[in-house]
């Protein structure tokens, strides 16, 4: 299954579908309030879902967030899209394909949050840096331990 | 040999002969091999590890317990969050522990009871004991575990130069275990002439400085074991050759001037005079400061070699940079435990523990980053 988001095209080879495209999640579920916001990919596979996040800062278009406010928003879109599984497994009727991968999702046992940030051609510079992964990579393992955890708690 | 020979009746050895007394004075000759990582010292040696520690009362501790590994302990905190305490408390129970063991007496927790406070006062270097004594409360409790036996005693506002030991609780033998204690302050440059003034004048420095001193005075030995060979030579190699103190008319290579070489240079010189070897359990208080970031690379690969051959090692830091080294390092065997000492609204200490850096509840060196980071972005954009 190929999925594009913005210039980038990915391919899964299990269930997967943009959520936040999706008629339940657009029509429906972010009507609730403005703070709801999702992440652009939901996929499973052998037992495992997976919430993916897309940033691609190659694009001008693509809105520069500081490492702060990148992880708040991230921390935000994978409540929201958990929130909206189980009632998208319950109450879609029109859309096979989204009650399909909600009811696989809510099967799995074991959740992974995947957060996928393309970045310009690496440049030795102070400004280029700033943008130290490795650093997000462990505050987003730690505040999202409870979710996408190495153990059970 | 009617009655087995204990550890202590051994007298005289030589090499893989061993000539033992019996309780009835027989002489047996007896060749024995000794496991390679063994070290006859006229007696039996048995490695310790710190298994456990819990702290009541004590400085800044509240209520807190440690359950450290056998491999690389790590302390993470903001300052006055009891980092550098917490390396002292353990070194000040070695310490005291290793003080009677060398003695070889029958009354343990008597000579204990006076050890303790004398080694928690010359290496925290309170005005009197119940200075340690968390915020004017009235006792403190504190528990080593070793891997051998463990040690609990107390403390009060009125303890003056003998703690309180449950004397059923202390074992009939104790062990000396080999420690190291490497603090902040570089000693290289100092440490000959660093002896006699400690013992002369009143100098602002407390015992762990001393100890050091006496340690770097040692000369190199003429051949070391392998594996702590293998780890002398890729120290070597940063130094860009051996280390060459000033003994015997030598004098300290230039290459070694500079203060964060001088670090290497102690770790080499402490290998290669036999102090740290894999059975010494090893204390460094902040190893980070004063070097670049390609060095501080080449510590961290020191670090996880020395706790692969088997040396415990607790270490105070305050670089997300050797942490990140240490976690590129990690292979499945390694032991790492990190400790993030955080206080609470209260003035209570919080300790998260973790052998995992995600798993950590308070990891500030890295949300100083990330403000860093948004700071400087918006600054730039």
């Amino acid at each position: 299954m190929q999925i594009i988001e913005g210039k980038l095209i990915f391919d899964f080879d299990c269930e997967a579908i943009k959520f936040d495209d999706s008629t339940f999640y657009r029509k429906h579920f972010s009507k609730m309030t403005n703070e709801i916001k999702a992440v652009d990919i939901l996929a499973v596979n052998q037992k495992i879902g997976y919430l993916i996040e897309i940033k691609d800062y190659t694009d001008p278009n693509t809105k520069i967030l500081t490492m702060n406010e990148l992880i708040e928003a991230i921390i935000n879109k994978v409540i929201s899209t958990l929130a909206a599984i189980l009632p998208m497994k319950i109450n879609v009727n029109n859309s096979v394909g989204e009650r399909k991968i909600a009811k696989y999702f809510l099967i799995a046992n074991k959740i992974k949050v995947i957060v996928h940030i393309e970045l310009p051609p690496s440049r030795r510079t102070l400004k280029q840096s700033n943008w130290d992964l490795s650093n997000l990579q462990i505050q987003l393992r730690r505040r999202l331990r409870a979710i996408d955890a190495k153990g059970n708690h | 040999m009617d009655s087995t020979p204990t550890c202590d009746d051994i007298i005289l050895y030589y090499k893989k002969l061993v000539i033992v007394l019996d309780n009835d004075k027989n002489v047996y000759v007896i060749v024995i091999f000794f496991n390679e990582s063994a070290k006859v010292t006229g007696g039996c040696y048995k490695i310790m590890r710190i298994e456990s520690l819990s702290i009541e009362i004590f400085t800044i501790f509240g209520k807190n317990q440690f359950n450290f590994s056998n491999g690389l302990n790590i302390v993470i905190g903001e300052n006055d969050t009891g980092k550098s305490h917490l390396l002292r408390l353990l070194y000040s129970l070695i310490e005291s522990n290793n003080l009677v063991a060398q003695q070889k007496a029958d009354n343990n927790s008597y000579l204990l009871q006076k050890s303790l406070p004398q080694k928690l006062i010359d290496i925290f270097k309170p005005e009197k004991l119940a200075h340690l004594i968390k915020n004017g409360q009235n006792k403190s409790h504190i528990n080593i575990d070793f891997s051998e036996y463990n040690i609990p005693f107390n403390f009060t506002q009125k303890t003056k130069i003998q703690v309180n030991i449950d004397k059923n609780k202390v074992p009939a033998r104790l062990i000396k275990q080999d420690s190291l204690f490497i603090p902040t302050k570089e000693m290289l440059s100092f440490y000959d002439g660093f002896m006699s003034l400690y013992l002369t004048r009143q100098l602002p420095f407390d015992e762990i400085y001393y100890h050091l001193a006496k340690t770097l005075g040692l000369l190199v030995l003429k051949d070391i074991s392998s594996p702590e060979k293998q780890i002398l030579k890729s120290l070597e190699t940063l130094l860009n050759g051996k280390l060459l103190l000033p003994q015997n008319g030598n004098k300290l290579e230039i290459s070694l001037v500079a203060e964060g070489m001088r670090k290497i240079g102690t770790l080499s010189h402490l290998i290669a005079n036999g102090s740290l070897n894999k059975n010494t359990i090893l204390f460094w208080d902040e190893p980070e400061s004063n070097l670049n970031p390609k060095l501080i690379r080449k510590l961290a690969k020191v670090l996880v070699d020395l706790s692969s051959i088997g040396v415990q090692i607790f270490i105070n830091t305050h670089s997300l940079f050797l942490i990140k080294e240490f976690e590129i390092l990690r292979e499945i065997n390694t032991q790492i435990k990190y400790f993030s000492l955080g206080i609470e609204v209260e003035n209570n200490l919080r300790v998260s523990q973790s052998e995992d850096i995600e798993g950590l509840d308070d990891l500030v060196i890295l949300d100083e980053n990330l403000d860093q980071s948004d700071r400087f972005m918006k600054k730039i954009n």
